[in-house]
């Protein structure tokens, strides 16, 4: 049944049933507000990989459909922030979390959070695409294969929707069923991307979803930014000043573990208010 | 910082105090011609207005480049827009210093200058709000700035004052027409470069302090 883009309700992390059985509401698309509420609110957060303290005393909201840059030199922690929004170190690293990260009012490192929930609402694209070794159709076909229940009639629907999401229908609707490994750097991307708006998720993280792609790919990228944030939350790590500040409603500038600043990127880019924020965006460090 | 961006930043602040000097002393120059009835210097004066003019391009093609190739953001950025309307305002600046010099070669034969009085003290004024102006451009002094932005209101009185005497003088035939209407010109002309001093004050004000104060907004 084709989903209603009006039905869509908050979805509680907490599991109350099998962490297999997607509820519904996570493919329907995310309803936009007027008044942009909040949908995610860290709260002075302290984040250690062991005995090592990454991140101090974060504190940052991320507003409904909007798109959040996260900049700062090399090692300043914006790429643990942004994996600590969907816990995705957890799968390597020992970590510790104080404070408090909430997606719709929910703590995610709550101890009853379902982390494979958490994982579908908060989507992630890395660095470099990585697609599964299979068609351009099962990349995004996977998640609905394994979660079960989905019609075939569905999933097709799905696959469309999400690759004309994705700004890649009209490059792969003659070949979706060959290997997507055969898409150059940026459809595979693109491809991710598709991939990742399969779970309808609120939000999407990009950490420097450009670094490997020619500027014309980049483009398409950025374009597609623009085009989700209608629908979709996203932050994004850069370390493009140019594309922060090109692709960015609001800009974070981290150093050393903390957030310096914190504002509307026209302003951050223009009238920055903090001297280490200047520094940093006019090469004077970093 | 790159060491282009650098070399690309100093060359440009380097044109905009060439560009600022020469229209400074053509300023100078076109009331000092005026005041000595010195036809030789006034003529110098419309000469160089050419070079006035390359200078404003050359900040402009700088300035251009700049945005172009190196993307600059926050005080650098605000410096090259700034620097790109102050190069604007000085160019302006300079064809008001040509309008003065060729007032005061029509008004050389004469003695005496109607109003000179009051006109040449109007002229210290409006010289004095320039070398303010470009000297808080030099050194990002927005004190300096916010005081010839209220300092504009004295030299509006003086032209209001020195025409208003003119046309009375005219009407009651104490004042040589042609001679008064020049005088008039040379009025509007300095109350123009006091207006671009402000504006140069203004944008000044911008650089430093990220703040839009044109328009008393």
């Amino acid at each position: 049944m084709k989903p209603n883009p009006q039905e869509r309700t908050t979805t509680q992390l907490t599991s109350t049933n099998n962490s297999n059985d997607l509820p519904k509401e996570q493919f329907r698309p995310a309803s936009r507000r007027a008044d942009t509420p909040t949908v995610l609110e860290i709260k002075e957060m302290n984040f250690f990989y062991g005995k090592n303290q990454a991140l101090y005393g974060i504190n940052l909201d991320v507003r409904k459909g909007e798109v959040v840059a996260l900049i700062g030199p090399s090692g300043c922690g914006k790429s643990t922030l942004l994996k600590a929004i969907n816990r995705i170190h957890e799968v390597s690293n020992e970590v510790r979390v104080e404070g408090e990260i909430l997606l719709d009012g929910e703590n995610i490192y709550g101890n009853s959070i379902d982390i494979t929930l958490l994982r579908r609402r908060v989507g992630m694209v890395f660095q470099k695409p990585n697609p599964f070794p299979k068609s351009i159709y099962e990349n995004i076909a996977y998640g609905m294969n394994i979660v079960g229940g989905f019609t075939k009639r569905q999933i097709a629907q799905t696959v469309e929707r999400c690759l004309k999401q994705a700004a890649l229908w009209d490059e792969v609707k003659d070949r979706l069923h060959q290997n997507a490994l055969g898409l150059s750097g940026g459809q595979q991307q693109r491809l991710c991307i598709a991939r990742a708006l399969a779970t309808e998720p609120e939000i999407i993280l990009m950490d420097e979803p450009c670094s490997a792609l020619d500027p014309i790919s980049t483009q398409k990228i950025e374009n597609l930014i623009e085009e989700l944030k209608s629908r979709y939350t996203i932050i994004i790590v850069t370390h493009n000043m140019q594309q922060a500040a090109r692709v960015s409603d609001r800009t974070a500038f981290m150093m050393q573990g903390k957030l310096i600043e914190y504002d509307e990127t026209s302003l951050v880019f223009t009238k920055p208010a903090q001297k280490l924020t200047e520094d940093y965006i006019t090469g004077r460090f970093g | 910082m790159h060491k282009t961006f650098e070399q690309s930043l100093n060359e440009l602040q380097d044109v905009m105090r060439e560009l600022a000097e020469q229209t400074e002393e053509c300023v100078i120059d076109a009331i000092e011609s005026l005041k000595n009835r010195d036809v030789a210097l006034a003529r110098s004066v419309i000469e160089r207005d050419e070079h006035v003019d390359r200078m404003d391009i050359n900040a402009d093609s700088l300035a251009s480049t700049i945005l172009a190739r190196q993307q600059p953001v926050a005080s650098d950025l605000r410096f090259i827009v700034g620097a790109m309307k102050i190069a604007n305002d000085l160019e302006r600046i300079g064809d008001h210093a040509v309008n003065i010099a060729e007032s005061a070669i029509t008004l050389s034969s004469l003695t005496s200058i109607p109003e000179s009085d009051n006109l040449f003290y109007m002229a210290a004024l409006v010289q004095e709000m320039l070398l303010a102006a470009i000297e808080c451009f030099e050194e990002r002094n927005t004190i300096t700035a916010r005081g010839i932005i209220n300092s504009d209101t004295e030299v509006d009185e003086y032209n209001k004052i020195i025409t208003q005497n003119l046309i009375e003088g005219m009407s009651a035939q104490k004042v040589d027409v042609k001679a008064g209407m020049d005088v008039v010109r040379i009025c509007k002309n300095l109350e123009r470069i006091a207006d671009l001093s402000v504006n140069i004050a203004e944008d000044v004000i911008y650089i430093h302090d990220g703040k839009f104060v044109r328009h008393s907004l």
